[in-house]
């Protein structure tokens, strides 16, 4: 017979799971089970405690100080991380941003920015979207005109995630107007304590402040701060959004919320209604359990092929589809099965008091309301489509 | 060694490439079922699935590459029945060196087994010294008439189970169909036949098991043998979207084509890793872990058929229609999986 994992990454496995549970601080892992959507705070706190193990870069090789996991060593590490309760960790230093610098920075950006991604001393976030360039990217309009040794950078980037979070942003800007538009981008880092940079929450109609709209106003970028070549930009986006999408941790997710379910459906008011034995139900439970079987299994077969050096299939694309809409529909399978008792968010009155304290049932609506988000973001899934589109027909 | 799901050995490139040549291809009309079956068992594919000394890779991940290259190419044989379950299973048994000789003919073409997964109806055995007697029937057996042998669940008096691979001289042959896949199925009957012991491959709790393992092997090889099917048809819509020109440009440029060729590749990525898992659990000695895998893979491959075939025929337009198009052949093999083990909500009432 043949298994998934081998001896020696089952023993890895084990040692994983020992030192989250060893290290996971047990009051985020109990907000973390029950839905809650980790801080600012959070994430530092956890992060830190993974750099002092040398795991702050797990997906980053040994050279610049990652742990130099396998393939599939990286997915089970995500794997134990997400059905722990642990923090996802910001994917905007380690996993975007970081990737871009090994493969394209120079020296001294390596030497500067990588330590204090690990550390989490520095928290990214992702200028890319524009008012007007959303899907069609590349007509991205910020500006940013050379003036001796700086970038003079004017615009405006929207839905930027966690910018009133964040110490850095790493932004696709126009340097050029010439020729075709991809080649006039440039990838720059840019220190958010700039002046002329403005930060505006916009709020997600779950009521979340995740994202914001960001602008700048001639905001001066030291040279140095240029990853890559001058128009080299659009070249470091996709291998980004290559990086970004395989193992991304989406089934993590999935596998974590669906225990989740289990358990709400097991115990308090709603084990009274006992939702399991609706054999309607419970069939699109296990329909459900299924796909992100077949989902997380895919993944894992990609990262087989990755091992190997083997170019199998579209990874990139076909698992941010599957996996968005996965994310998607158990959160609308846990609010349909709350029922009513979904309906509660906040209490009457203007109190501030949240409501997840009385009921973690509080979450369950907003947070489906919010991952409305996945299949639009990182390219959305119509995007996917054309890029599978042009891979598969030409 | 060990052996891991997804990373495939060096045998399976050669035996895939071997059999794509051997067997016509996708778009010509099938080859006669003997002819074809003279090739497989010339080739060594009969044999894949059997312990090494007697010429096999004893792998079901093996038998299942065979079974995915008779899908590609919409070959019609006896292989699930024959060679993925009863060889497989004869090797199993712990009197396997009783029936060396049965496996040797398996393998190289001379017998033909078939497996009659239809229990619909009563088959009773009944016990007297050392012979056993069956009355009753089975329906619908694929390659029954063709069959040398054919593996039957019977009942007891008590109501113990009994899995007796039933000689020809033991049934007859009482209706013949083909079926809406290109497969000839058979119903046979057993009156007051009786069978030696050494026919009887397991009983009671045993058999059941045995039994249970015999359908998940069958599911799994035709989940296997759909991957192929699926493939062909995704490869054929791709290439006719390429070719076919309506409003002066290729219908591969219209987006609402695209995004649905898009999810036909995308359910067979995922129909493929879910045949690699369960195939290589199939041997696993956990029975609730194999039987989880084919469970998924059932759901996943039964979707993604029903899917792949529809849009396959909707996105050639009217020439997808045309019986001169390959495209309905592989449809209609298509439909084996759901007519046989159930649609996708077979595998969700548990």
């Amino acid at each position: 017979m043949a298994t998934l994992f081998s001896p020696e990454e089952d023993a890895f496995r084990a040692e994983v799971r020992s030192f989250i549970s060893e290290k996971l601080p047990a009051d985020l892992r109990d907000r973390m089970l029950s839905g809650g959507r980790p801080t600012r705070d959070d994430k530092v706190v956890w992060t830190r405690i993974l750099h002092q193990r040398g795991w702050g870069g797990y997906s980053w090789p040994k050279e610049f100080g990652g742990p130099g996991f396998t393939p599939v060593q990286r997915y089970i590490f995500e794997d134990e991380i997400w059905q722990a309760g642990a923090p996802e960790v910001v994917p905007f230093g380690m996993k975007m941003v970081a990737p871009v610098i090994m493969k394209f920075g120079t020296v001294a950006q390596k030497e500067y920015f990588l330590p204090r991604i690990t550390s989490l001393e520095h928290y990214w976030c992702q200028g890319y979207s524009e008012p007007g360039a959303g899907s069609d990217l590349a007509s991205l309009k910020t500006r940013a005109v050379r003036d001796g040794d700086h970038y003079i950078v004017n615009g405006q980037k929207i839905w930027t995630t966690e910018a009133h979070e964040a110490d850095w942003i790493f932004c696709l800007v126009r340097t050029s107007t010439q020729g075709r538009k991809q080649d006039g981008i440039s990838f720059l880092l840019i220190d958010m304590r700039t002046p002329g940079i403005t930060v505006r929450p916009i709020i997600t109609f779950d009521g979340s402040h995740e994202i914001n709209e960001t602008w700048f106003e001639n905001v001066r970028v030291p040279v140095e701060n240029l990853v890559g070549e001058e128009g080299q930009g659009w070249t470091c986006a996709k291998y980004l959004l290559e990086k970004e999408r395989l193992n991304f941790g989406g089934m993590g997710f999935c596998k974590r919320e669906l225990a989740r379910l289990k358990r709400l459906a097991a115990e308090g008011a709603l084990a009274e209604r006992r939702p399991l034995d609706n054999p309607l139900f419970k069939a699109r439970l296990n329909a459900l359990e299924m796909r992100v079987r077949a989902a997380d299994l895919t993944n894992l077969r990609f990262l087989r092929a990755e091992q190997r050096g083997e170019a199998v299939g579209l990874p990139a694309p076909y698992l941010k589809v599957l996996g968005s809409h996965l994310h998607q529909d158990v959160l609308e399978l846990q609010m349909r099965m709350l029922g009513p008792d979904a309906l509660p968010v906040s209490l009457a009155g203007g109190g501030n008091e949240p409501l997840d304290a009385i009921s973690e049932y509080a979450n369950v609506a907003p947070t489906y309301c919010n991952y409305r988000k996945t299949t639009i973001y990182a390219g959305s899934n119509e995007i996917q489509r054309n890029i599978a589109a042009k891979s598969l027909l030409g | 060694m060990s052996d891991l799901i997804f990373v495939p050995r060096e045998e399976y490139g050669l035996l895939a490439d071997t059999l794509g040549r051997l067997l016509p291809e996708p778009s010509s009309p099938p080859k006669d079922c003997k002819a074809l079956w003279a090739d497989l068992a010339q080739s060594g594919a009969l044999a894949v699935g059997l312990p090494e000394d007697e010429g096999g890779l004893d792998d079901a991940r093996a038998v299942s590459v065979v079974a995915e290259q008779l899908g590609k190419h919409g070959a019609v044989s006896p292989f699930v029945g024959s060679s993925a379950v009863v060889a497989r299973l004869l090797a199993k048994l712990p009197f396997a060196a009783a029936t060396a000789d049965l496996r040797a003919r398996l393998a190289d073409g001379s017998a033909v087994a078939a497996v009659a997964l239809l229990s619909d109806r009563p088959l009773h055995v009944t016990q007297a010294g050392g012979k056993f007697t069956l009355n009753g029937a089975r329906r619908l057996v694929p390659f029954g008439a063709e069959a040398d042998h054919v593996l039957v669940e019977g009942v007891s008096s008590d109501k113990s189970r009994l899995l007796v691979l039933a000689p020809k001289s033991s049934y007859r042959v009482e209706r013949a169909v083909i079926g809406v896949d290109g497969c000839p199925y058979a119903d046979i009957v057993f009156s007051d036949s009786a069978v030696g012991g050494e026919h009887v491959l397991g009983a009671g709790a045993e058999a059941e098991r045995l039994w249970a393992w015999c359908g998940d092997a069958y599911l799994a090889t035709l989940c296997a043998d759909a991957v192929g099917a699926m493939t062909t048809l995704v490869r054929m819509t791709g290439d006719y979207l390429k070719v076919r020109r309506q409003f002066g440009a290729p219908l591969s440029s219209y987006q609402v084509l695209q995004h649905r060729f898009v999810d036909m590749d995308m359910a067979l990525t995922e129909s493929r890793t879910v045949a690699e898992w369960a195939a290589g659990l199939l041997d696993a000695d956990d029975d609730r872990e194999r039987r989880q895998a084919v469970a998924t893979t059932h759901f996943t491959v039964m979707r993604a058929a029903t899917k792949i075939s529809q849009d396959s025929v909707q996105l050639h337009g009217g020439i997808g229609m045309a019986q001169e198009t390959a495209v309905g052949r592989y449809f209609k093999r298509l439909l084996a999986l759901p007519l046989i083990f159930g649609d996708e909500d077979i595998p969700l009432a548990v």
